[in-house]
């Protein structure tokens, strides 16, 4: 006996499938129900990459806008420190104010640095 | 691949699919088309991990057998322990009766078998698969293939002459 006859014999009992549109219907209208994978959203790997691009701009734009944000907050600090200790140097009266109130000094100044530090993130947009 | 033309892809492998299905469940053509349905799900919400280096056809044909093997599982998880070599051998008493009668001699050639040999010969016969492709269906090595393959073609050879025989 042969493989021939073997291979004839099982495609001649297989069983029959009936019922193939109503089982595609049905089978569809449960994927419809589905959400679309991202896998089969119909979208070529040129537009993967395209859009991959854009978001990889707008990350590089948003650190740059830190970084310069960063930059001019320290130059602006840098320079009201240098006018306030020239200040304290250079008019009395400041430097007695200054040597009389440290503690509330002190205190005012971190609270500003402290409400600054929550305000800013909340300003800020993409 | 969009949408569309994935359910252009598996209408085209569906009665395929559910032939197989149905004879692995001993003509239980009821539960071959659940089982064939849950994996067409399954290929459809985890169509990503298709990487293509199998055939499409290859990809859903091992879902499904997972999904018949998990089915399986559940069974002999509810119902306890298998059934006896006499009344495995039976084709499905719960099976669609036209079908089951109709295809009579197909389950008793392979009702004998074991399950992974009754797989891989219904793959090679059947549906035309070739080792490669069953080896990635079943997940078996080649070598065993080979041997299910060797063994089930000595047991359906000797149905075949005796049922030859006046």
């Amino acid at each position: 006996m042969k493989d021939k006859e073997i291979r004839r014999f099982i495609r001649e009992n297989m069983p029959q499938v009936h019922g193939s549109e109503a089982f595609m219907a049905e089978l569809v209208r449960q994927i419809g129900q589905l959400p679309v994978p991202a896998s089969l959203a119909g979208r070529s790997e040129e537009e993967k990459q395209a859009d991959i691009r854009a978001i990889m701009a707008v990350v590089r734009s948003i650190k740059r806008r830190n970084r310069l944000t960063a930059l001019a907050i320290g130059a602006g600090a840098a320079a009201v420190l240098l006018c306030i200790v020239s200040a304290v140097f250079m008019v009395p009266s400041i430097r007695d104010f200054v040597t009389g109130n440290y503690i509330y000094i002190a205190v005012a100044f971190t609270t500003a640095v402290l409400a600054c530090a929550f305000i800013v993130p909340r300003t800020s947009r993409l | 691949m969009d949408r569309d033309q994935f359910i252009r892809q598996l209408d085209h492998e569906q009665e395929s699919l559910r032939r197989f299905l149905c004879a692995l469940c001993g003509g239980d053509s009821f539960r071959a088309d659940d089982l064939a349905q849950e994996a067409m799900l399954k290929a459809y919400m985890s169509f990503e991990r298709f990487e293509g280096r199998a055939k499409f056809s290859t990809w859903l044909f091992r879902i499904a057998y997972n999904c018949f093997y998990d089915y399986k599982s559940r069974v002999m998880r509810t119902e306890g322990e298998e059934l006896s070599e006499e009344y495995a051998r039976r084709p499905d008493e719960s099976a669609d009766p036209s079908s089951r009668f109709r295809h009579q001699d197909l389950y008793l050639a392979i009702g004998n078998l074991s399950e992974a040999e009754k797989t891989v010969i219904l793959l090679f016969y059947m549906e035309d698969k070739s080792v490669k492709d069953i080896e990635s269906i079943t997940g078996m090595p080649s070598g065993t293939v080979r041997s299910h393959l060797s063994r089930a073609r000595q047991h359906l050879k000797a149905f075949l002459e005796n049922r030859s025989r006046p």
